[in-house]
């Protein structure tokens, strides 16, 4: 166990070992073979998704952009991290193939921004950002922001507080997008849909920069996509 | 797979499960919540566990891994739970005991990095200096962020508060 600071007068060990042993207690395991089968599960079926892009694309876009082979994997490993690549129109259409197809760099059409209330905490302030707007037909708009900070600590402030909003307007269905963590970064993802329109929004934290993408106005993203999307925002981190 | 190595895997899993839920517990303050990230984290765990199992603490991979979404997700659910809390009633399941709960609502109310290092420090078992690894922040930061944090803890619980801020007794004194 940790040290003990001699000046600790609350002992916070005994209160943790309680806590830990009230959990144990209380929560019963899911099943160590339910585990294997989802890993199994997601290995299989990122196999046939791997087959069905190397059929369309002959293999070599595959190979070209490294995407995942298999969605058991993290999207990045640190032997394995995305080729660097910015991410312009050609970058979002390739990632959201098979959802959006037809994206163009130009003032979105609708909102993007979530109706939601960013936390009453002050964000740190980034050495620099940047921020591109696009547009998909008349209903379909999207923006994609970078922030780089001075340190890694204040860019995963930053992530943190990007994923904290306090609540959102009119929202009539909220759901999680699954989260991928890498050696020097994660994501995280959630949709926002209001009577108007379904908002996406996608955050990447690698190292010392933040970048995210906001899609307003789409159908609902298929899980490739996500995955496809992540890989082409951290390969714009590292360029 | 071998199956010795899936054998291998299912005690691990058994004997490691409790203190992987409770880290994520005290972090998102959500049984339910913190089971399924602990899922999660054992799930993407077995695909590596030929490579993990050679660790010196393979628990820790997957407590890192836990703990990691766990802030993530209680961040995010602060809208998910604005939403769920009008859209269905609370699960009927037995919680954990008063203490317990006490002692989670006093880590929701102290600044986030200083619960992180806490559990990360005191339930997940990481030295100091793997927390500043995990953090990307110098080991200073990480014993600042724990002397705070313990400091805040004992306001809150310690001997010379009888109530916490809701009035309620802690029987931690």
């Amino acid at each position: 166990m940790p040290d003990r600071d001699p000046l600790d007068t609350f002992d916070l060990e005994t209160a943790f070992a309680h806590l830990a042993a009230d959990v144990d207690s209380k929560t019963r395991a899911r099943d160590a073979d339910r585990a294997i089968r989802v890993a199994g599960r997601r290995r299989l079926g990122a196999a046939g998704a791997a087959l069905a892009v190397v059929a369309v694309l002959a293999g070599v876009l595959v190979a070209t952009l490294g995407l995942p082979h298999n969605q058991s994997s993290p999207v990045a490993t640190p032997n394995s991290l995305p080729a660097p690549r910015s991410f312009d129109a050609a970058a979002f259409n390739e990632a959201s193939e098979g959802w959006i197809s037809d994206w163009a760099e130009g003032s979105s059409p609708v909102p993007t921004e979530l109706p939601c209330t960013p936390s009453s905490e002050k964000p740190p302030e980034p050495l620099d950002s940047s921020s591109v707007e696009f547009h998909a037909g008349t209903r379909t708009g999207a923006v994609h922001k970078v922030e780089r900070f001075d340190t890694a600590e204040r860019a995963r402030e930053s992530f943190l507080y990007l994923a904290g909003d306090e609540g959102c307007a009119d929202m009539e269905d909220f759901k999680e997008l699954p989260d991928e963590i890498w050696s020097g970064g994660e994501s995280i993802g959630w949709m926002v849909a209001t009577k108007k329109q379904r908002y996406y929004e996608l955050v990447v934290l690698h190292e010392s920069e933040v970048a995210v993408v906001e899609v307003a106005g789409a159908g609902e993203m298929p899980e490739g996509v996500r995955k496809q999307l992540v890989h082409a925002l951290l390969a714009d981190l590292l360029t | 797979m071998s199956a010795d190595l899936r054998l291998d895997f299912t005690a691990f899993y058994d004997a490691t499960w409790g203190r992987t839920v409770a880290c994520a517990y005290a972090i998102t303050g959500d049984l339910g919540a913190a089971e399924d990230i602990a899922q999660e984290a054992y799930t993407r765990g077995w695909p590596r566990w030929s490579r993990l199992r050679d660790y010196d603490e393979p628990s820790a991979w997957v407590r890192r891994v836990a703990t990691r979404q766990a802030v993530s997700r209680w961040r995010r659910n602060r809208v998910a739970r604005a939403f769920l809390s009008r859209s269905r009633p609370p699960d009927p399941v037995a919680g954990p005991n008063e203490n317990t709960v006490l002692l989670v609502r006093a880590l929701a109310a102290i600044p986030e990095a200083q619960r992180r290092a806490l559990v990360l420090h005191h339930l997940a078992g990481f030295s100091v200096e793997e927390i500043a690894n995990l953090e990307h922040c110098p080991t200073g930061t990480v014993k600042a962020r724990l002397a705070r944090g313990r400091y805040a803890m004992a306001n809150i619980l310690g001997p010379t508060s009888e109530t916490n801020p809701d009035g309620m007794e802690s029987s931690h004194a």
